[in-house]
């Protein structure tokens, strides 16, 4: 994102809050718990410097993380399978097309049941919908590899594992790549929810906690914590993937230019 | 989660020591593990075994007697390690009786329908009751509304904390007493905190409130048009503690010491209700001028099979208890 990109967001943003502010501020809009963003950033100020805050964003920050590579893993791993194998597309589609809608908050009582108010219950409803999208988008790369590529690899008696390695991942890195960011943020929005309605730790619990002893101001405060974990959790796969795969990022007008 | 942090062993100190002062500090650690079994066995013959308790509690004033009891040593008085968390909705409770907790919160229609439904859960000791002299619930209008009784509500939106639970299955029994379809009223599930917004914006016509958001509201102008837990019974169960059946049944000594040190609890409430109220800011962390206001519910400790037949009838005459339950097995509390 270049300087000017930036200014205009964020110039965007301080609009909203000045808005907000004058709007809260001088009595216009009038609701208990609606505060002043000024109000929310005085909350946040307080909020940050408690040692438990530490402790809940790190419970939520873990327990995101730990859902997201088991889903990860899992997902392209399967998407793999079913990317390269038309005879399991077969198989498991359809099944696949009737499992990925269903709302993960429909587990919540499932899961509290085979494993009580814990972690092990909030990585089940993390890692239920955050497979999907890595699993179908990995499985769209791979089926999509030009079969110009398959049939080199083929000419050439690549084994197997080589086929993998230095056509298949490299072909279908962009979809896999895309696949592991939409379950990131997955992720981090089911932790929350489970944390929310299920067990009571992490920011999701400390949100509810906070409406309920009618503090709006850390409620928001909250939050917005939750918003930037997202953002500096998407930055961080993108600032990896820049370096695992750095043929993805080069930008395109240098491209054409040196073409 | 906890964050483990280990002391770092190794580095340039660590390196520069001797072989000789290494071998040193290896046998003073090597006796200092061989003697922390003996010494711990001899605190043990000091001080007896407490029996270990998991209690889950919402964090609301009902609760209020059971942080006492644990911040002021009644529970350890009695015998009691009891360990209290906090949880936000109780009606996930029942099922995690015996495997996550032992003691729970809870009330009349999540017992019922767990019971209803195979689970086995019963009432151990009773927490707050609600009477004509101190009442916790009212349902709250804004005075321009036109709604002046519960024959008013017909038709109208209604904003509850859960469908489902105590209080929205006593506001359909008081609708079905005045005369008026339950089934013609749209409930929506609203947070306590968020109802009087709801309200002021014109989204929801009435609110089933409890204190001290009942308080905010009056304060606020809105008004009051009926109590429905009354309408129950009054005075009637509102909320009590469970246990898994089989351990219940198993464990009354220590069910017995349990009630003991609430009725301890109960007794230091009604003395020092200062202390008391900073005891509760600490567990709900209400703003200090709420916590300050807010008035104590009525606690009773006592918890009879009667008491839930009440409710039982409540919820058949409603339809929302299908399976047969008999009452009298429902509560097992000490002799």
């Amino acid at each position: 994102m270049t300087g000017r990109q930036w200014a205009s967001g964020v110039g965007g943003l301080l609009v909203c809050l000045a808005v907000w502010q004058v709007l809260v501020g001088s009595g216009l809009i009038e609701y208990d718990l609606l505060p002043s963003p000024w109000t929310i950033a005085a909350g946040l100020s307080t909020l940050v410097v408690e040692p438990a805050f530490a402790v809940e964003l790190g419970h939520t920050l873990a327990a995101t993380l730990l859902g997201w590579l088991v889903a990860v893993l899992a997902g392209t791993g399967l998407g793999a399978l079913l990317g390269t194998s038309p005879r399991a597309r077969r198989y498991c589609l359809a099944s696949i097309e009737v499992l990925r809608p269903l709302p993960a908050v429909a587990f919540v009582p499932v899961a509290l049941l085979l494993f009580g108010f814990s972690l092990q219950m909030e990585l089940l409803v993390i890692v239920a919908p955050a497979l999907w999208p890595a699993l179908v988008n990995t499985m769209e790369g791979f089926a999509g590899v030009p079969q110009r590529l398959t049939d080199v690899a083929a000419t050439f008696h690549l084994s197997a594992g080589t086929r993998l390695w230095r056509v298949y991942l490299p072909a279908a890195a962009p979809a896999v790549l895309v696949g592991m960011r939409l379950s990131l943020s997955l992720a981090l929005v089911m932790a929350v929810v489970a944390e929310m309605v299920g067990n009571p730790e992490g920011l999701g619990y400390a949100l509810v906690r906070e409406q309920q002893a009618l503090h709006p101001d850390l409620m928001f405060g909250y939050v917005l914590v939750i918003g930037v974990a997202g953002m500096v959790l998407n930055g961080l796969l993108l600032l990896a993937s820049r370096f695992a795969l750095p043929g993805l990022f080069r930008r395109p007008v240098a491209r054409w230019d040196s073409a | 989660m906890k964050a483990c942090r280990f002391p770092s062993s190794g580095g340039p100190i660590a390196r520069k020591t001797t072989p000789a002062v290494t071998a040193l500090v290896s046998a003073v650690v090597a006796v200092t593990l061989a003697l922390l079994p003996v010494a711990e066995s001899r605190a043990q013959a000091v001080t007896p075994v407490k029996t270990p308790l998991r209690v889950a509690y919402v964090p609301v004033i009902t609760w209020l007697i059971s942080w006492i009891a644990k911040d002021r040593g009644f529970f350890d008085l009695h015998g009691l390690d009891v360990t209290l968390s906090p949880i936000q909705n109780l009606s996930l409770l029942p099922p995690t009786m015996g495997r996550q907790f032992d003691i729970a919160a809870s009330t009349a229609p999540d017992l019922l329908k767990a019971a209803a439904s195979g689970i086995d859960v019963v009432g151990v000791a009773g927490e707050t009751i609600e009477l004509t002299a101190n009442q916790s619930m009212q349902v709250i209008v804004r005075p321009d509304s036109g709604i002046r009784s519960v024959q008013d509500l017909k038709g109208k939106v209604v904003a509850t904390p859960t469908i489902g639970a105590v209080m929205h299955v006593a506001t359909l029994h008081w609708l079905r007493a005045g005369g008026v379809d339950p089934n013609s009223i749209r409930a929506i599930e609203v947070p306590f905190p968020n109802m009087g917004d709801q309200l002021k914006a014109g989204r929801v016509d009435a609110l089933e409130l409890l204190q001290p958001f009942v308080g905010q509201q009056l304060a606020a102008g809105n008004v009051s048009i009926g109590n429905p837990l009354l309408s129950v019974a009054d005075p009637g169960l509102f909320t009590f503690w469970i246990a898994q059946g089989a351990w219940a049944r198993a464990n009354p000594a220590v069910l017995e010491r349990w009630i003991a040190a609430l009725k301890d609890a109960r007794q230091f409430l009604e003395t020092n209700p200062t202390e008391s109220r900073s005891i509760l800011a600490k567990y709900t962390r209400l703003p200090d001028a709420v916590a300050q206001r807010i008035p104590f519910p009525t606690y009773d400790t006592t918890l009879n099979a009667s008491q839930l037949e009440v409710w039982a009838k409540v919820l058949r005459d409603l339809g929302q208890l299908n399976a047969p339950v008999d009452t009298s097995r429902l509560v097992v509390t000490p002799r």
